[in-house]
């Protein structure tokens, strides 16, 4: 039976040995692994009237109970301070709309940061402005015309509804640059006729509205080679 | 006798250099360069007056004569009557669906229908009528719109009668300093047909040749090719002063016959 070389044993064990204690102080000197974790952050509420003080605190896993650093910011409303502990109170801005809040949590080396949205209700109705035709305009009788709207909220805007002479003419989802269209072919009797643009809130569902009178120009219609 | 002499010639000498002095500011004319005379308008109604004449158009009629009377000489209106579909008009002209089809393509329209009216050509357009108030607002705001009021344009027009026929004899300036060019000049003969609504209605129509230049301050006699008339008849010789393509009017003249 062979016997292993004792200076092959003794390098085997002393490298493998060397090995174990660069992995550990490599650990020690470049932290790899001392970074906080945001586990995720909570609030009393996710959705706000106006003014209404919201709880959010951080929950961050930090298994080496290192001393850690908490830096809160808001793109609206008020921190109530002390502002730099892991539950924060907040005070939700007198306008509606969607504030993000975001903490950043550190500890002696690193930081990590998240953020949550708030919804912060806004109850003054939907703004809509008809922009076209304009009130008392004279629109021909069976002519395409393009019904032009501007319908902004706070809270964005949920549905546009074009009525035309009391009916439902379209029904189009809320768009990001609040311009709203719809060419309606003006099939109606002779005499004045109401347009009316209404707007629904996302959110709160309120409803905004705005209307013009024209008037339909009757006319015999020719078809071609007429 | 010999101081008499000198006095004439003192005074011949003093007139003509005075007369080098006399601004030409004659509204009137042609060779003023501020010259300009008032701008007659003229507005072509496309209409229908069928046996069973629809509101829109009888609306609109109304409006046209209220404008007349509160216009007076400042406009002329001639009716085309068309006859569209089942809705036949006793003074339909195939002429008339020429001269539609003619403004609609300067327009770039295909909207087609009655009443359907044109302020200078096509640079106002009517159409369609909801109450007499409203076709006479809309008419009344076209002409407001239309806000040269002169013309560097004189135009005038006789009438000569042949058994048969009529023959429009035009005169027309260009006033200004500034010479005009691709002109042409469109006659209209409408008839009296002594009835509501049918004191204008179109019975022929004709286009001078192109006229390419009219120098500033140039006169010019045209004599327009005859139109086809019964003798007896009351109507109105309308001539208007048009782009060559005749869709734009500017200037506008009419004489009533018999006179």
């Amino acid at each position: 039976m062979k016997t292993a070389n004792p200076y092959i044993t003794f390098l085997t064990r002393t490298g493998l040995f060397a090995l174990f204690l660069i992995a550990a102080c490599s650990s020690e000197l470049f932290n790899l692994s001392s970074s906080p974790v945001i586990e995720r952050i909570e609030a009393s509420a996710y959705e706000v009237d106006p003014g209404d003080t919201v709880t959010v605190k951080v929950i961050v896993k930090n298994d080496n109970d290192d001393p850690l650093q908490y830096t809160w910011t808001a793109t609206g409303g008020r921190i109530i301070p002390p502002v730099n502990e892991s539950e924060i109170r907040w005070i939700a801005p007198a306008r509606g709309g969607i504030v993000t809040l975001q903490v950043t949590v550190a500890n002696e080396k690193k930081s990590t940061e998240q953020s949550i949205l708030i919804t912060v209700r806004s109850h003054i109705l939907p703004q809509v402005q008809i922009v076209a035709p304009k009130t008392d305009a004279f629109i021909v009788q069976n002519s395409l015309v393009e019904i032009r709207a501007v319908a902004r909220h706070d809270n964005g805007i949920q549905q546009v509804d074009f009525i035309v002479d009391g009916s439902l003419c379209s029904r189009q989802a809320g768009t990001r640059d609040d311009n709203y269209r719809f060419e309606h072919r003006f099939v109606h009797p002779s005499g004045p006729l109401s347009i009316v643009v209404k707007a629904t809130a996302n959110v709160t569902g309120d409803v905004g509205a705005d209307s013009v009178r024209v008037h339909v120009e009757g006319i015999i219609l020719g078809k071609p080679g007429d | 006798m010999r101081c008499v002499y000198r006095l004439a010639l003192c005074g011949l000498g003093l007139a003509v250099f005075a007369c080098e002095d006399i601004p030409r500011d004659n509204p009137l004319d042609p060779l003023n360069p501020e010259s300009t005379v008032s701008k007659r308008h003229l507005i072509e109604a496309f209409v229908n007056t069928g046996a069973h004449p629809s509101e829109f158009n009888r609306f609109m009629l109304d409006a046209l004569d209220s404008l007349e009377t509160m216009y007076g000489n400042r406009i002329s209106i001639v009716q085309y009557h068309r006859s569209i579909g089942e809705h036949t008009d006793p003074y339909h002209l195939a002429e008339n669906d020429i001269r539609y089809q003619h403004l609609l393509d300067a327009l770039q329209s295909d909207f087609k229908g009655a009443p359907d009216v044109f302020v200078n050509g096509i640079a106002r357009r009517i159409q369609g009528a909801s109450s007499r108030e409203n076709a006479f607002f809309r008419l009344q705001q076209a002409l407001l719109a239309e806000t040269a009021n002169h013309e560097n344009f004189y135009l005038s027009v006789r009438v000569d009668r042949h058994p048969g026929d009529i023959v429009a004899r035009v005169t027309v300036a260009r006033l200004g300093n500034t010479p005009a060019k691709d002109l042409r000049i469109r006659a209209i003969l409408t008839e009296d047909k002594g009835l509501l609504h049918q004191s204008r209605v179109v019975r022929a129509g004709t286009d001078s040749e192109v006229i390419e230049r009219l120098s500033a301050g140039e006169i010019r006699e045209m004599v327009l090719p005859a139109m086809t008339w019964e003798g007896s008849r009351t109507g109105r010789l309308i001539v208007t002063l048009m782009d060559r393509e005749t869709i734009c009017a500017y200037q506008t003249s009419e004489t009533v016959f018999p006179d």
